[in-house]
């Protein structure tokens, strides 16, 4: 959810919320504080105090209820926006509310184990939030060859094969499926690469088999030994292609070794590893992205939870 | 070269259906909220389960200290489902009942405040007992609200067989703090006392008479300081604490004179113990009944005797009976309670009587200036048929503030001069009568008890600090009865138990 200039105007009802909310929140504590003369602040059995903890346990049970809400989207409870806002902002207004509840104290084990889930849930959806509006850009920016994050070793392990065709058609030794069109003397040629399951890729190599045999073997051992088991695991590899720097550095190495005729094909073996190193920054992008969930959700099923325990006994002992 | 990134060319390479299946991501999302999931009720399950301390997972705050013992046991205090609260906000809106306080009282039957109060005006315990705020935190000192919801606005608070009565001083109508508006202390209006004594005179080097070690017998010279050789007095000569009190009986004896009411704690050293002849003016002041004897050798009455009994005693005396010639009288040489015996019991010749009256007579006549010196004569009844008056009773108070708290004790590191500065003779209002109140009004405690910075001293100097709220002075149950302590009648506990039944709490009910 983008929360910037462009988009305040759809934020402002809820920041009016949030912010209304707040301050009444705020002065209504206070004020009775003050009045109440006590040396300790209010707490959860205050007038104040029970009504914070009932408006900000409802809602934090409604913000629990966009999860549910995601996995049910095909009812489309409300629109994914407005649930989104609302559970930005009055996610926030719980601060407040559950902060004056608890009295600003820790209390026992139960509350504390409770606020310290609560402050891990909030900042955690902060940070969320933040991410959210810095690393979309950066992944448009950074990863024109974006896939979808769960394929990314599917895709990969189609490029390495691809690759892996190209190559040994080019040093003689051309996979049984190689489809080659253009003159038979195969000094040029144009091959449709058969390598997607589902379907047949367009993708069209212009090569040249090299009749160098050293060449040839030069071209098969630096595949073999650097650009495939990087096309097939990316960084965890731990190859220089990682690195762009030094992938071009190797690339412009086998276009000096290599006639200029194998050029188009290092050209696209070049291609398929930017592309492999942009999934590897869109897997860490991605990671980031949708990390801090890992941790957002997690917490906030424990603090419902506790937050049920807390409620029953709460109304047990009081 | 066609590039790699077109979204057609990228689609194609994805397999339809990928999304059947989670992602390393949403698998660990799942897999966190599941393990959170059974996190939460393994712990939430044990503690249930668990004997002794599980319920103390739950509790909002340990309680204080006094009550570690059913930190753990909820229903000691709790009703379950009832608030301990009459003021919570669901009794007071929801028409919910709160719990009685039955559970409380089993140990502490707190008394009421003042015969005067509105019974409907008066809250539960938890209304200013809140317990679960720590291991040291002090329960029993409420906020001033609790107490200045009454006494700021007296008159609607108090209600006799007759109605609100009207507030008049020494009672004020509005008090909300002690800084503020709190009134003068009505017990140090007057002394009521009856012996003469003169502060001025007996702080005074030599007492103003040049009185010296000489003067005095030899086993007292060691008691008093002295300067330029001249006994100087100081407070604690005179005046010491229930924490000296070395001797049980001694101290017993003070406390059922007094009749004050102050439960037998000896040795705290919240009170001036109150002033023994014996122990405190005898050496200047021996009771000899004959003139001009030597210090060492004075014969003396024991004090604390009627005419009647002086005259026995001295007919005891110079009728050749059992020989009293110490200076360190005490009353186990003479029993007050047992028939004279001796010379009484067989009459003497008609010469011998005549002498003997004759010395009694003067004997008494001495003693009549000796007595006279501190006490008070009752003239009312024409003089005893020996020819002695009785004297006055003393009527010390033995306890100055009668609706408050002293403690002696927490004020030692403070010179006795600070708040009795007219004991001594450097004071402009030197006290010189016994009528003099020298006991410290509100104006001298504000200068430490008060905000801090708000006390000033005589040079402008700011103090303050000291903790100045109600509960410093006053205590709130058995209001009537001030100096009752947590140990009198009234405040005892409402049901005696066993020891199982009380460590257990409610459980074993």
């Amino acid at each position: 959810m983008l929360v910037n200039r462009n988009t305040l105007s759809m934020h402002s009802r809820w920041i009016a919320v949030f912010v209304t909310g707040t301050v009444l929140t705020m002065v209504w504590y206070f004020f009775y504080a003050s009045n109440d003369g006590s040396d300790r602040w209010p707490g959860g059995s205050s007038p104040p105090g029970l009504t914070f903890g009932i408006v900000g346990g409802a809602i934090m049970l409604f913000e629990f209820l966009l999860w549910p809400k995601k996995k049910l989207r095909r009812f489309r409870f409300g629109r994914a926006q407005v649930w989104m806002r609302a559970h930005i902002w009055l996610g926030l207004l719980t601060v407040p509310l559950i902060s004056f509840h608890a009295g600003v104290d820790w209390g026992g084990e139960l509350t504390w184990i409770l606020m310290v889930l609560f402050w891990f849930v909030i900042v955690s959806g902060v940070l969320g939030l933040l991410l959210q509006n810095v690393l979309p850009r950066l992944l448009l920016s950074d990863v024109p060859a974006e896939t979808i994050y769960s394929q990314i070793d599917h895709v990969s392990s189609r490029y390495a094969t691809e690759a892996e065709n190209v190559v040994r058609a080019c040093c003689g030794h051309p996979a049984e499926d190689w489809i080659t069109t253009g003159s038979a003397d195969h000094s040029s040629a144009t091959a449709m690469i058969v390598g997607a399951e589902r379907t047949m890729i367009s993708t069209k190599v212009d090569f040249f088999e090299l009749k160098n045999e050293s060449q040839a073997n030069m071209l098969m051992e630096r595949f073999e030994s650097h650009i495939l088991p990087y096309l097939s695991n990316g960084a965890r590899s731990g190859s220089m292609l990682r690195k762009a720097g030094q992938s071009g550095l190797f690339y412009d190495g086998l276009r000096t070794s290599l006639p200029a005729d194998v050029h188009p094909v290092l050209d696209q073996l070049e291609e398929w590893t930017t592309a492999r190193r942009q999934f590897d920054r869109q897997a860490k992008i991605h990671g980031w992205l949708h990390g801090w969930l890992s941790i957002h959700l997690p917490l906030s099923v424990a603090l419902i939870l506790l937050m049920f325990v807390h409620i029953l006994f709460a109304l047990k002992y009081r | 070269m066609k590039p790699l990134h077109g979204g057609k060319l990228r689609a194609r390479r994805i397999p339809l259906g990928f999304n059947k299946r989670p992602d390393k991501m949403v698998r660990a999302k799942l897999i966190g909220a599941a393990l959170a999931a059974v996190a939460v009720v393994a712990w939430s399950g044990a503690a249930l389960f668990q004997r002794g301390l599980g319920a103390k997972r739950f509790s909002p705050g340990e309680v204080a200290e006094v009550h570690a013992t059913w930190d753990a046991k909820c229903i000691a205090c709790h009703e379950p489902f009832k608030s301990v609260r009459d003021g919570a906000l669901e009794v007071s809106f929801a028409g919910l009942t709160a719990a009685d306080d039955n559970r409380c009282i089993k140990c502490h039957n707190g008394a009421p405040h003042h015969a005067t109060e509105i019974p409907s005006e008066v809250g539960s315990c938890s209304r200013c007992h809140y317990d679960h705020q720590g291991r040291l935190a002090n329960i029993s000192r409420p906020a001033n609200v609790v107490c200045t919801s009454c006494h700021a606005d007296m008159s609607r608070h108090m209600r006799t067989a007759e109605g609100f009565p009207a507030i008049t001083p020494p009672l004020a109508e509005t008090v909300t703090e002690f800084e503020s508006d709190h009134p003068p202390f009505r017990s140090i209006s007057t002394d009521p006392g009856q012996v003469r004594f003169n502060h001025d005179l007996h702080m005074t080097a030599g007492l103003n008479v040049g009185f010296s070690d000489r003067q005095l017998a030899s086993k007292d010279r060691a008691k008093y300081e002295m300067k330029d050789g001249l006994v100087q007095m100081a407070c604690g000569d005179c005046h010491g604490t229930d924490g000296e009190a070395q001797d049980i009986e001694l101290a017993r004896a003070a406390t059922a004179r007094s009749g004050s009411g102050i439960p037998a704690r000896f040795g705290n050293g919240d009170y001036m113990v109150p002033v023994r002849y014996e122990d405190h003016c005898q050496a200047c002041h021996p009771l000899s009944y004959q003139a001009g004897q030597p210090l060492d050798e004075m014969d003396v009455v024991p004090h604390r005797l009627i005419p009647s009994e002086i005259r026995g005693y001295l007919a005891s005396v110079f009728g050749g009976g059992e020989e009293v010639n110490s200076s360190e009288p005490s009353e186990d040489k003479v029993d007050l309670m047992a028939p004279l015996t001796g010379p009484l019991g067989s009459p003497p010749a008609e010469s011998e009587y005549a002498e003997l009256q004759e010395a009694i007579s003067g004997a008494e006549k001495h003693l009549r200036n000796v007595c006279a010196q501190c006490h008070i004569l009752d003239v009312s009844g024409g003089g005893a048929a020996g020819g002695l008056e009785p004297v006055l009773p003393s009527q010390i108070p033995e306890v100055w503030y009668r609706f408050a708290r002293f403690d002696h004790t927490a004020h030692r590191a403070v010179t006795c001069q600070e708040c009795h500065a007219d004991a001594y003779p450097e004071s402009e209002r030197t006290s010189s009568v016994n009528t003099d109140v020298m006991i410290p009004d509100r104006d001298i405690c504000l200068k430490c008890h008060s905000s801090e910075g708000a006390g000033k001293d005589a040079s402008g100097a700011s103090l303050g600090g000291a903790r100045h709220d109600c509960v410093e002075c006053h205590r709130y149950h058995g209001g009537d009865y001030p100096l009752h302590g947590a140990g009198s009648k009234v405040r005892s506990a409402g049901k005696m138990q066993r020891v199982r039944d009380f460590l257990l709490g409610a459980e074993s009910d």
